[in-house]
């Protein structure tokens, strides 16, 4: 037989090879007319009747020595279960003491020892030989089942407890984002009230601040004594006028303290349920305030009598033109020798000094001559501004305001108290809901400001922490927010010289070993499935797509980033493994769980 | 996507193109074809009958179209070889030249330069002429040599086949002393304005050119070589590769707007995103032309490897070609032959034969720029099994090196690559690693260290080491001309040497045109110093193929010559084929390039370099699912088959799409697999006789006319035609099947029918590959899926007979180790099945190489398989009655099968290939 010369011819390579390697091996000729025949399906091939095989899909009979004979007969490739005759169809390892294992007929006879037939009957032609290792392969497998199983065991208990502690999370979220929702929206309210006061002691502040900024540019004057020395204005003189500018300011400054303390008191007064006669005390405080200001007038008055009258005659004339005449002086800068240099150039051109080496104080004090006076005459003009009460027109209307609240407050609460008792004590709490503390206001009645600055402050901080907290909230973390704990927690691994780390849930980064320039591999952009992370849009590659990484999710006992690469450019995969997609084994035989992690 | 075109020399940009097109034009403007300043001197000419040598001074007197103020005459040395195989070579040279030594790169470019010369030469003179007809009796070849004008003629049954100057473009700038006062006069311009600016052009850029930032020195000044070869009664014209223009060559001057507008230019160029259907050089050049016509073909190959301009001209019936090289030596050679085949086979006899490659080079390459590292390698190399996808060979790019230093590891991601060899060496595969020509200048690189200090590098025109800039950044190039440097090279291939490398680690040489970043034209300039003072210009167009070379060397040396190299190249020469695969550079995933493949690769082929494939999917950007199918389902019938893919391209392994495409790739990539036995025999033949694995169909129709231009369908042998799909979305295909022969269809084995012109159309699914079986063929088969061709060693083999009008068929097979040098001592199976009046015949093939099988029975076991399978196909099946087989007078019936009425397929008859003298005998 033919077959037979065929084997005869591959035993005379096989002894040639032997001999060659000296290495002594036995191993079985015959093909075995049920190798590769699943236990399954063993009864099918027995001979039938007449010594005949019928392919499995009833197309053909074939005579039973066509089994196995290395040729392929039937259409279904049925007839060749041990060979590769056929392609396209498969070959049972039984693997006597570990797992039956299918693997493609191509691999049988092909040289390779595959590892999946540990019983070695793939290779069966003599090519190669190979060895049974079925029982070291079904202890390691155990081992690494086992060990499987452990892992598995572990990381469904940690599964279990990130899914309680992130019932517990997700609970204390929506408490504190509720809690805060509330206090945002009382805060905003608050900045409303608030912000009407500020207005009124804006105005207030505004003309304080202006009045003190040229107190500011006098007091620079003061501080070059020895160029002005020259000057038609004596430093002493100027002294003078800074101090009493100064006393007059202080002056406006208690006063202005007092008033706020009498309206304080007013409003105390408003507040205090006991008090029965509130309208007369309030009208009572309203004449103090009354007299306050008159007691500031005739204090100013004091200070300044004899400036007043040492006022020029021209700048009487000049008062209702007073912005003009600063314009067109334009001398009235905050003194900054080495800014200004163009303007003492400029002074300096005007009184025609020749012979600037000799006299150059003098000339600088000529200079600063014309410059002063024009200041002066700006000094005065403020002065009797403040004299004459037309700063006080400003604070006119706002305290008229306040009053003209009061009283009808007042009436108000009478009327209402008359009526129904109750309901005063509704009207009275409104500010004190608010929680303006009129005890600010008192010690410092322009801190109205600082108070709408915190009270704002405030307000963004708790918007922001809403934010923060309705951003994780809102994120997609698997089912029962399993991975609600692990957000923002940052894992590295190092691979290939760089450091890979990825903070779940925010987005990856890749740092070179030795470096420090951070590049982003993406921000999370939720999950392509159950156990793919996405995060995208990262820096942009030099000619390339904007980088991107995928994060594979597999079951272990412990969070831990095991690999990164890099498969296309700038796509990046990494590896992550982790309790929260460790999944029940359904069957304990069945190796189905591609999940859990390989062994190492 | 584009190609920078203006990076890149137009023929007006180039000096020497411009000097020799414009002296072209003067000579057809003043009407001076036959007023050639050349002439024979009749009293010179010598005939050397035993070395079929002639003779003669060539003088070259005043120029009369150039107005020289001082008349001209300078002396040539002309030489004529009568070859026996009917060619003629030859040789023009200064009879003086004091200034510089032409280079002569034939003794690198040419396997057999001094090719034995013809015995039998009958001559005959005239006043102006002396003719010669040599060769045997019934294949007679005369050359006309005329003195005045100079012209050479070959003559073939009485008509001119090819001829030189005859139209007088001949115009060999000797070379010459820098004249100052080098310019026309004021009057001649006014009064022949049209014409001086041409004389002008002549003139161009004679001692020196400059194109954008780069300029070129030209000490020895303008030295450039122009020539017309006709090509009477010839329409169409091919080869001079590399180009991307159809296969039969397209016009490039006066044509209107038909054809090019400029010449067709071989200057070895890294030209990034080539653009197709230009006559742009790209990475190779190979300066052969074959001219075919259906009673007719010629060839031509001019010796010269500086860069190289031609234009083609075409009238109604003739083919004009205008031939313009920069430098170097005047030195061609005419081919004559009745068919295609007849002229390669000579041209390859002179040019050398590809040797036969390892049997795994001819399966399936997958690369990628890159794979990262090993556990990627591991991975992809896994799931290739995973998804019974059969490969052979994983490539790995620049990448996988430190820093681009070749001959090193990028240890951080490849720590053990010995370890890394093994597993992929375990499954019967092999790797492969790239090897670039550029050394990153780094003295602590111990390989440039080497090169550094005994002075292997290419000099500057400064004479100093030459300093570029390419992948590594800051690099120097070794000077493959300087004897020790290519020795030196070799020895970087011993294993000790080159650290990590294993015996199944082959290598891939790529950027050696040479690619030089920084340099003109992304390349090296041509004032560049090789060893012997030899500019790079000479050497230009060659230094590719000497790196292939020197690398081919390497790897015979690490093994004692006892494994066959496998080496891909991308630049490429004549004679590049001697030491290995090419393939067609960085392509796109575009169907336009899909296409292009094909006239490309036959190109190439046809001009010497058969081993040569397209990146399967394109190298650039990304194919979609139906490109990517039908790559694949083209590129398994070409002769290199290899996927690779950019960088920036996305990962493209088959698993990568949907189960379909991974099926249909399987299926396309188990059709390259199941030829694997008809392949290598082809290989073989390619390695004997030269001719291409892959052919136009007019070397396998050379009659029919209708076939001269066709580029869309290919033959791959002589006996199966692949038309493949190659359009988007096409649904259904017409395919020429000549008339002369019966077709079967390749998968079914049914006769196909065609109409009366010899168009079949047919329906084309995803699936569809059309190929076609010619009636009066037998093929050599392995049916068993594998995952390697290694795998598949000791698989039976199946035959696949078709029967033609008169019931016959025919076949060879041929197969040896697939690795090792054994086939030259007689370690191989060559045989010739004949089918004929019922009988299937097997006998000894004799291979022209003259090579004897061995006798030794068992050595050639290990070689051997059975024969599993006999399908026939056209054979009146249903009347047999009895099988047989009778080996040595012993008979032994054989089971078979009737599939139809015209298919039978015998089993088993389990008759080792090494057995002769056997036949299968059908009885009805």
């Amino acid at each position: 037989m033919k077959e037979g010369k065929h084997i005869k011819n591959k035993t005379l390579f096989l002894f040639l090879i032997l001999i060659l390697f000296q290495i002594q091996i036995s191993y079985t000729i015959e093909i075995d007319k049920l190798l590769g025949v699943p236990d399954d399906k063993l009864e099918l091939y027995k001979p039938q009747e007449g010594n005949v095989f019928t392919c499995l899909d009833g197309s053909k009979t074939i005579p039973y020595n066509a089994v196995n004979d290395d040729y392929c007969d039937c259409p279904d490739g049925s007839d060749e279960p041990g060979t590769s005759a056929c392609p396209g169809t498969t070959f049972y390892c039984r693997n006597k003491g570990h797992v039956p294992a299918v693997i493609p007929s191509s691999k049988v006879n092909d040289g390779i020892c595959d590892p999946e037939c540990c019983d070695g009957s793939d290779e069966n032609s003599g090519i190669i030989k190979c060895e049974n290792i079925c029982e070291k392969v079904s202890h390691d497998q155990q081992e690494k089942a086992m060990e499987r199983k452990k892992i598995l065991k572990e990381g469904l208990e940690k599964k279990a407890k990130l899914i309680s502690e992130a019932a517990d999370i997700v609970k204390k979220e929506q408490e504190k984002k509720k809690k805060l929702e509330n206090e945002i929206n009382s805060l905003n309210n608050k900045i409303k009230r608030l912000e009407e006061i500020q207005s009124i002691a804006e105005n207030v502040d505004k003309r304080v601040k202006e009045i003190k900024d040229k107190e500011i540019n006098k007091k620079i004057i003061e501080n070059c004594p020895d160029v002005l020395h020259d000057c038609n204005l004596g430093y002493d003189e100027i002294n003078t006028q800074l101090t009493q500018s100064l006393n007059k300011i202080s002056v406006y400054e208690n006063g202005l303290n007092h008033i706020s303390d009498l309206i304080y008191d007013v409003q105390n007064i408003i507040d205090d349920d006991t008090k029965e006669n509130k309208l007369e005390e309030i009208v009572g405080k309203l004449s103090e305030i009354h007299n306050e200001i008159h007691s500031i007038q005739d204090e100013v008055v004091e200070i300044d009598q004899e400036e007043i009258v040492n006022v020029d005659q021209d700048d009487n004339e000049n008062n209702e033109n007073n912005e003009n005449n600063e314009n067109e002086n334009n001398k009235y800068y905050p003194l900054d020798l080495s800014i200004n240099l163009d303007e003492v150039k400029k002074a300096l051109e005007l009184t025609s000094c020749e012979d600037s080496s000799k006299n150059i104080i003098f000339c600088i004090g000529s200079g600063f001559k014309s410059l002063f006076l024009g200041m002066k005459n700006n000094l005065c003009n403020d002065t009797k501004n403040l004299i004459g009460w037309k700063g006080w027109q400003r604070l006119k209307d706002p305290l008229n305001l306040t009053v003209n609240n009061i009283i009808a407050k007042v009436k108000m609460i009478k009327k209402s108290s008359e009526q129904n008792k109750d309901n005063v004590d509704g009207t009275n709490t409104v500010d004190a809901e608010m929680g303006i503390d009129f005890n600010a206001l008192k010690s410092n009645y322009l801190g109205v400001k600082s108070l709408v600055k915190s009270t704002k402050n405030d307000y963004n901080e708790k918007e922001r922490e809403l934010k923060s907290i309705k951003e994780q909230v809102d994120i997609d973390y698997g089912p029962d927010s399993v991975f609600r704990t692990l957000y923002n927690k940052c894992y590295d691994v190092e691979a290939s010289g760089y450091i890979y780390s990825l903070c779940l849930f925010k987005d990856a980064n890749q740092k070179p070993k030795n470096g420090n320039s951070s590049t982003s591999l993406g921000k999370w952009n939720g999950f392509e499935s159950p156990t793919i992370m996405k995060y995208s849009n990262g820096e942009k590659c030099w000619n390339g797509p904007q980088r991107s990484a995928k994060v594979i999710l597999k079951c272990s006992n412990k969070n831990e980033l095991i690999s990164v690469s890099e498969p296309s450019k700038c796509e990046y995969e990494m590896i992550f493994y982790t309790p929260a997609v460790c999944i029940e084994d359904d069957n304990n035989t069945n190796n189905n769980n591609n999940s859990v992690k390989d062994e190492l | 996507m584009c190609v920078k075109s203006e990076e890149f020399k137009r023929c007006d940009q180039s000096g020497f193109c411009t000097r020799q097109r414009a002296y072209a034009d003067l000579v057809e403007k003043t009407n001076t074809q036959n007023a050639s300043p050349y002439k024979v001197i009749p009293n010179s000419i010598d005939f050397n009958k035993k070395e079929g040598l002639i003779t003669a001074k060539v003088l070259k007197t005043a120029n009369n179209t150039l107005d020289n103020a001082t008349p001209l005459e300078v002396y040539f040395k002309l030489q004529l070889i009568l070859l026996k195989s009917g060619s003629v070579r030859m040789k023009f040279e200064e009879a003086e030249d004091n200034i510089k030594t032409r280079f002569d790169v034939s003794t690198y470019a040419l396997e057999n330069n001094n090719p034995e010369p013809s015995k039998k030469i009958d001559t005959k003179n005239d006043q102006n002429s002396s003719t010669f007809t040599f060769n045997d009796e019934n294949d007679k070849t005369t050359l006309i040599l005329t003195y005045n004008p100079f012209k050479v003629e070959i003559v073939k049954d009485g008509q001119v086949v090819i001829g030189f100057n005859q139209n007088g473009y001949f115009n060999y700038e000797e070379h010459q002393q820098q004249n100052e006062n080098d310019n026309i006069s004021e009057e001649e311009k006014q009064r022949q304005n049209e014409i001086n600016e041409l004389i002008e052009n002549t003139q161009k850029d004679m001692w020196s050119e400059t194109f954008r930032s780069s300029t070129d020195t030209k000490p020895y000044g303008p030295e450039s070589i122009g020539f017309d070869i006709t090509f009477p009664g010839f329409k169409n014209v091919y080869g001079i590769p590399q180009h991307t223009s159809p296969l039969s060559l397209t016009t490039t001057r006066n044509n209107g707007d038909n054809g090019y507008n400029e010449p067709y230019r071989l200057y070895n160029l890294d030209v990034f995103e080539y653009i197709l259907d230009s006559p742009m050089a790209i990475y190779g050049s190979i300066p052969f032309m074959l001219a075919h016509k259906n009673d007719q073909s010629a060839g031509f190959l001019f010796i010269n490897a500086s860069e190289m301009w031609i234009d083609v001209e075409k009238s109604n019936t003739d083919t004009l070609t205008h031939w313009m090289a920069e430098s170097g030596k005047f030195d061609i050679i005419f081919f004559v032959g009745k068919t295609p085949k007849d002229v390669i086979t000579t041209y390859m006899d002179i040019a050398g034969k590809p040797p036969l490659p390892q049997y795994f080079a001819t399966a399936y390459h997958q690369c990628r720029w890159n794979y990262n590292d090993e556990a990627d390698v591991l991975s992809v190399d896994q799931k290739f099994d995973e998804y019974n996808l059969p490969y052979d060979v994983i490539w790995l790019d620049i990448e996988h090196t430190d820093g681009k230093r070749y001959f090193t590891w990028d240890l951080t991601k490849f720590p053990d690559p010995v370890a890394l060899q093994k597993a992929i060496a375990d499954k019967g595969r092999k790797m492969v690693t790239i090897i670039d020509p550029h050394i990153k200048v780094d003295n602590n690189y111990y390989v440039y260290k080497e090169a550094k200090d005994q002075d292997l590098f290419v000099h500057n025109n400064q004479d100093k080491p030459f300093d570029g800039w390419c992948w590594p950044g800051s690099s120097s190039w070794v000077d493959f001309l300087k004897p020790e440097a290519s020795k030196w090279l070799i020895s970087q291939y011993d294993f000790e040497k080159y650290k990590g490398s294993t015996e199944i680690l082959y290598t891939w040489i790529d950027m050696n045109e040479p690619s030089v970043f920084s340099g003109p034209e992304t390349t090296m300039p041509k004032d560049n110093l090789h060893y012997g003072k030899v500019e790079h210009r000479d050497v230009h167009n060659i230094y590719g193929e000497l790196y292939h070379k020197a690398t081919y060397e390497g790897h015979l040396a690490r093994r004692n010559n006892e494994d066959r190299p496998f080496i891909l190249s991308r630049a490429f020469f004549i004679g590049s084929q001697r030491y290995g695969a090419i393939w067609t550079g960085d392509n796109d995933a575009d169907w336009n390039h899909l296409k292009a493949s094909i006239p490309m690769t036959l190109s190439i082929g046809l001009s010497g370099l058969s081993f040569c494939g397209a990146d399967i999917g394109g190298f650039f950007n990304n194919p979609d699912k139906e490109l990517y199918i039908r790559w694949y389902q083209t590129a398994v019938f070409q002769p290199f088959v290899r996927g690779h893919s950019h960088i920036d391209a996305k990962r493209r392994e088959p698993w990568l799409y949907d189960d379909e495409t991974i099926n249909l790739v399987r299926d396309a990539l188990y059709e390259r697999y199941n030829l694997l036995p008809y392949w290598y025999t082809l290989f073989k033949e390619a390695s004997v006789s030269g001719i291409p694995m892959t052919r136009p169909m007019f070397f396998e129709f050379p009659e029919n006319e209708k076939l001269f231009e066709v580029d869309n369908q290919f033959m791959v042998g002589s006996d199966l035609l692949v038309k493949p799909v190659l359009e988007q979305g096409q649904t259904e295909i017409s395919v020429y099947l000549p008339p002369s022969e019966k077709w079967y269809d390749y998968k079914t084995h049914k006769v196909v029918q065609t109409n009366e012109e010899g168009y079949l159309t047919i329906p084309t699914s995803l699936s569809t590959i059309p190929v076609y079986q010619r009636g009066g063929s037998i093929i050599p088969q392995r049916l068993r899926h594998r995952r390697s061709s290694k795998s598949m060693k000791h698989d039976p083999y199946t035959l696949l007979i078709a029967l033609d009008e008169k019931n016959e068929a025919k076949g060879q097979f041929y197969v040896d180790d697939g690795e090792s040098f054994g086939y030259k001592n007689g370690l191989f199976i060559y045989r010739t099945f004949i089918f004929a009046n019922n009988i299937l015949n097997c006998s000894k093939y004799r291979s022209p190489d003259n090579i004897n099988e061995s006798h030794n029975e068992d050595e050639l076991l290990m070689i051997s398989e059975r024969i599993e399978r006999v399908i026939i196909a056209g054979i009146d099946s249903k009347s047999i009655k009895s099988i047989q087989l009778v080996t040595n007078g012993v008979v032994k019936s054989l089971q078979f099968n009737v599939e139809s009425d015209d298919i039978v397929i015998i089993k088993d008859p389990a008759i080792e290939m090494k057995e002769v003298d056997w036949k299968i005998e059908i009885l009805y």
